[in-house]
């Protein structure tokens, strides 16, 4: 349809305000126009009433002023004939000239040949009128005047049928006259129904095909706006409007580009961040690795000394021999913690559900066999289980049993629990001892690797393993923390999400 | 005549250590050095500077170090595990950590055993006897490894 592509192409180009303007002006005009038609109308339905008015309202009141005029007339004959008085009858001329003049003037009013009958009928009566008037003054014998008086009253008789003629009132012409003005109300009535509905579809026609325009595009719209919100960057909205919206599509598409750079600059940064950590974790697994190899040597050739060339070596000698090969052995430990603190880094969470109570009760029963003259007491609840890896779990485990025994080494007896506590929904963990405990103020250092809160000598160990914990725990997107009490004993708490987090790193 | 035991370490140190050890407790069997994987492959597929060796048979047993130059431990024990002729040698891997036994349990390509090093003769005894390989130690004839 011919309308739809107009209003099609107009919703193409035009902007909305122009849009609105358009419509607002094509209402205005259709009511400028329809105002100027009603009034047109008006004036021809006024014309027609006027024409009427013009035509019969000064016959109203004409014919009693004409025959009481023509009364006074023939009155002024007999009253002058009465009193026999020669100059009232000559006064009777000017009441002719006045019945003549309110003829004339009301000449516009009556049709022109009637209005001429009627005055020669007037001038014919008065002529014998003043004759017959004069004869019957002279006051002699007259044959002939009853006939001529007869020819008077028969002349006055004809005044009045034309007077009555002239000024009566024509049904037929009225009635046409009536009609013709009907005629022209119902014709104004009519067109201004036509055209004040002919308007109002156009108006609504116009109105609709825009509006259907700006449907379109706030759809168009809403719907690339939905896949923006989706972080589908890489969508266009594909709106050719050239209004307002369509600007608005090609800002929010610009923006959409713009998060799409700033999106892939940041997954190329991150990475870029991900990669210098794995190669950073490369390097210090590579390097720890390495150094293990030379310290094999220093304490293998310290053992063989020892073992072919004690004779020849006197007991300082031997001393510091096994200086030498303690300390290898302690640095090749600090070594092994280093690399399994890489470990948990390295490895792919492989999270499952994971009994811990057996796994503590395995370790305590490890650990109690290894030492078997030390009283202890280990408190394990049954069933503590989590979602994380089995692999990660005993190593979590072992390092926070193993520093529950080791800093209750001093205790008898010892008492190391491993228990959980409901907590807002979720599940905290916790492993308690008694043991040598520790100042809490001093707690955010305990997860630092190689912080130690005790000397070697009085507790042995390479300060790997807390941070180790604290690493596997976070792994799994869980949260460690530490209460200590000096002399009377540690607790460390870990919570774990309910279910498995998803590995943050490849 | 006893058969060789197949020495695979780039670590002079530690091969050192080695040879030591087993010399110290009188292991008779030659003990054969190669420095690196390709080395190792070369010697054991009878190629390059070993093509065509005299004594055709193979090693009583392949001691392998993980981190070596060219190729490295464990793709020679894998191409030592797909051919026909050295599937069932009896292979050792040493390892220099814990971290290192772990990677060769997951890798599941064959290994008969993980020794730690430096190679003590005890560890070695140990993990022979588990292998079946007393007689190693005995110096006594062997076996044909494919007859094990």
């Amino acid at each position: 349809m011919w309308s739809e592509v107009l209003t099609t192409r107009l919703n193409r180009r035009l902007k909305i305000r122009t849009k609105l303007m358009g419509i607002a002006g094509v209402t205005s005009l259709a009511l400028v126009l329809l105002i100027v038609i009603s009034s047109a109308i008006s004036r021809r339905v006024d014309g027609e009433v006027s024409a009427l008015e013009r035509l019969y309202v000064p016959r109203i009141a004409l014919q009693p002023q004409l025959e009481a005029q023509f009364e006074r007339i023939w009155r002024g004959f007999q009253d002058a004939v009465a009193a026999s008085d020669d100059d009232a009858l000559a006064a009777t001329g000017e009441l002719k000239d006045r019945f003549l003049a309110l003829l004339s003037a009301a000449r516009g009013s009556l049709a022109p040949d009637e209005a001429e009958t009627l005055r020669h009928a007037v001038e014919d009566y008065y002529a014998t009128g003043l004759d017959v008037s004069r004869r019957l003054l002279a006051e002699e014998a007259d044959e002939g005047l009853p006939d001529a008086m007869a020819a008077m009253q028969k002349k006055q008789a004809r005044v009045i049928e034309v007077l009555k003629a002239t000024t009566r009132f024509d049904e037929h012409t009225l009635q046409s006259a009536f009609g013709a003005t009907r005629h022209a109300l119902d014709a104004g009535r009519t067109s201004r129904l036509w055209i004040g509905v002919g308007l109002l579809i156009v108006v609504t026609l116009l109105s609709l095909g825009l509006s259907r325009g700006l449907v379109r595009s706030v759809a168009e719209l809403t719907e690339g706006f939905q896949h923006f919100s989706n972080s589908e960057f890489d969508r266009r909205i594909r709106l050719r409007a050239g209004d307002e919206l369509g600007d608005l599509a090609q800002v929010a598409n610009q923006m959409a580009e713009s998060l799409e750079r700033g999106r892939n600059l940041l997954q190329q940064r991150t990475d870029e961040v991900l990669q210098v950590n794995r190669e950073l974790e490369a390097f210090s697994y590579s390097v720890a690795h390495d150094l293990r190899a030379p310290l094999r040597g220093m304490n293998g050739f310290a053992r063989i000394l020892f073992d072919d060339y004690k004779d020849r070596l006197d007991a300082d000698g031997l001393d510091c021999l096994q200086e030498i090969q303690d300390n290898a052995v302690r640095m090749a430990d600090l070594i092994d913690a280093l690399l399994s603190l890489a470990r948990v880094t390295r490895t792919a969470l492989k999270p499952e559900s994971v009994d811990l109570s057996a796994i503590a009760r395995s370790i305590a029963a490890r650990l109690a066999a290894a030492e078997p003259d030390r009283t202890t007491e280990v408190m394990i609840d049954d069933q503590l289980r989590a979602h994380l890896d089995p692999h990660l779990a005993s190593n979590l485990l072992e390092n926070l049993f193993g520093n529950a025994w080791k800093f209750t080494s001093k205790r008898s007896p010892a008492r190391i629990e491993f228990k959980a506590v409901e907590e807002n929904g979720s599940r905290t963990f916790f492993v308690r001892d008694n043991g040598a405990g520790f100042d809490t103020e001093h707690a955010s250092k305990l997860f630092a690797p190689f912080q130690r809160l005790h000397s070697v000598s009085e507790f042995p160990g390479t300060g790997i393993g807390l941070a180790t914990v604290q690493r596997i725990v976070h792994r799994h997107g869980g949260r460690i923390w530490a209460q200590g009490v000096v002399d009377a004993g540690a607790t460390f708490f870990f919570s774990l999400p309910s279910t498995a987090i998803g590995e943050q790193r490849t | 005549m006893t058969r060789v035991l197949l020495l695979v370490e780039d670590n002079p140190t530690d091969e050192k250590l080695t040879l030591r050890g087993f010399k110290k407790c009188g292991v008779a069997n030659e003990i054969v050095v190669v420095r690196d994987g390709a080395e190792a492959l070369d010697y054991l597929f009878e190629r390059g500077k070993y093509a065509g060796r005299i004594a055709d048979e193979l090693p009583a047993v392949v001691l392998l170090d993980l981190n070596l130059p060219r190729v490295g431990g464990l793709e020679v024990l894998r191409q030592i595990r797909a051919n026909e002729r050295t599937k069932l040698l009896p292979v050792m891997v040493l390892t220099a950590s814990k971290e290192e036994e772990d990677v060769v349990r997951s890798y599941t390509l064959g290994a008969n055993a993980y020794v730690r090093k430096p190679v003590d003769f005890g560890d070695f005894a140990t993990a022979a006897q588990t292998l079946g390989l007393f007689w190693l130690l005995h110096n006594q004839p062997a076996p044909s490894p494919q007859a094990s």
